[in-house]
């Protein structure tokens, strides 16, 4: 076979097992092929490193975002709201901490980690509404498209979202059922979520045992909502 | 899980936007798993941008077509796979959970390069547009010349085998030209 073709199928990563043996045969005995492959092989490795360079300076960017839109003016703000925050957590600790304000220190609006809104890239189906509203803080249209989702297919990602729907709109004993409904055997993506924001219902509807147990769950096994889990029964306790 | 597909589906064709959103959404979570390892936080940082990095660069190479986990479960993964590299953890005791080993394809790049890749990682950048987009998709994104005739719309394979020839030879005079 042509050496050319040899290279090329080489890194298509389609050689015949056959052409694996004419190709180590060669890279051995013909200096040129040899010297022809490992131009191609760094150039490969020039590539990647200078994609991964540029992505890496991409996601450093996303990072900045944030900070650099505080602008001077706004940095007052920032100080302002800091020292708000730390005679918040003073008087908060010298305190004995409520559920509700712990419900308020731990409770935090679950990003819209499931279809991203891409403006003008999608079509325009039920999910697509359900998450534009949840992302615009439309709960109550968000909770009725998704609850038509879940009824139709009985997918997870609807029922969480129907739930924390519920959660923003302050219906804790509603998203409580929800968030009941779903199946804890399964141990998917979703379910660490499910059973924090339980939790935080159950917390602020005054199941404080029930809460417990969850969390305790939650703070026994490695998942993303272990740390918080264990600070948060750290304060319960 | 179709919803790990989408997202796989939105980085596979380059989607900014979506790729902006995994990397902030999963953020916070794997600081927290992180948390047990005994790293600074620039580290963490650091591999989790390596993370997000080998995650897109397995989709757009076609790799996790069929994730059977989250998107979160095999940033995880692959970080906790990173983390003991770091580590050199010679008692390896690594679980993988659900993660498919194969799925975790993450060659490590030498970090000090020979004067050869520095040279021919700046002469790239000097390449005409169409020799960028032609050895990227063959280099980086692993494509098959059939797909690469396919997306950049060549008349024939030999066209584009052609052009491919011409841009290695360009890159070859670039850097012995330096």
């Amino acid at each position: 076979m042509n050496r050319e073709l040899l290279l090329e199928k080489y890194f298509e990563n389609s050689l015949s097992a056959e052409e694996q043996i004419e190709f180590k045969k060669l890279f051995k005995d013909d200096e040129d092929f040899a010297k022809a492959f490992a131009f191609e092989r760094d150039i490969k490795k020039a590539f990647t490193l200078n994609e991964r360079a540029s992505l890496k300076q991409k996601l450093k960017s996303f990072d900045e975002v944030k900070t650099v839109k505080l602008s001077t003016s706004k940095w007052y703000y920032a100080a302002a709201c800091l020292i708000l925050i730390a005679g918040f957590s003073v008087w908060l600790s010298l305190k004995q901490a409520s559920n509700e304000e712990l419900f308020q220190t731990y409770y935090q609006t679950y990003p819209n980690v499931v279809a991203p809104t891409v403006r003008g890239t999608q079509l325009e189906n039920i999910k697509t509404k359900a998450f534009e509203a949840y992302d615009n803080g439309e709960y109550q249209l968000a909770a009725k498209l998704f609850d038509e989702i879940y009824t139709k297919d009985q997918s997870d990602f609807a029922l969480l979202y129907q739930s924390l729907s519920l959660m923003e709109l302050k219906q804790y004993d509603t998203a409580k059922q929800h968030f009941k409904k779903f199946d804890y055997a399964k141990n998917n993506q979703f379910s660490n979520y499910f059973k924090w924001y339980l939790a935080l219902a159950e917390l602020q509807t005054n199941e404080k045992e029930s809460a417990i147990t969850h969390l305790k769950e939650l703070s026994s096994v490695a998942n993303p909502m272990q740390e918080m889990a264990k600070k948060l029964l750290t304060d319960l306790n | 899980m179709s919803e790990t597909s989408d997202i796989i589906a939105q980085l596979k064709s380059g989607d900014e936007e979506t790729l902006k959103e995994v990397y902030l959404a999963n953020k916070k979570p794997f600081f927290l798993f992180a948390s047990r390892y005994q790293l600074s936080e620039e580290d963490v940082l650091d591999t989790y941008q390596d993370a997000i990095i080998a995650l897109y660069e397995n989709a757009k190479k076609g790799k996790i077509d069929d994730l059977k986990s989250g998107i979160n479960t095999y940033l995880f993964a692959i970080g906790k796979f990173m983390i003991f590299k770091r580590f050199k953890n010679k008692k390896n005791t690594i679980t993988l959970d659900e993660i498919d080993i194969s799925q975790i394809d993450w060659e490590e790049m030498e970090e000090k390069e020979e004067a050869q890749l520095t040279l021919l990682r700046s002469a790239i950048n000097k390449l005409g547009e169409q020799c960028q987009n032609v050895l990227r998709l063959f280099y980086f994104e692993e494509k098959k010349l059939d797909e690469i005739q396919a997306i950049l719309s060549y008349s024939s394979k030999d066209v584009l085998k052609a052009q491919k020839s011409r841009c290695l030879k360009q890159l070859k005079d670039l850097i012995n030209n330096k």
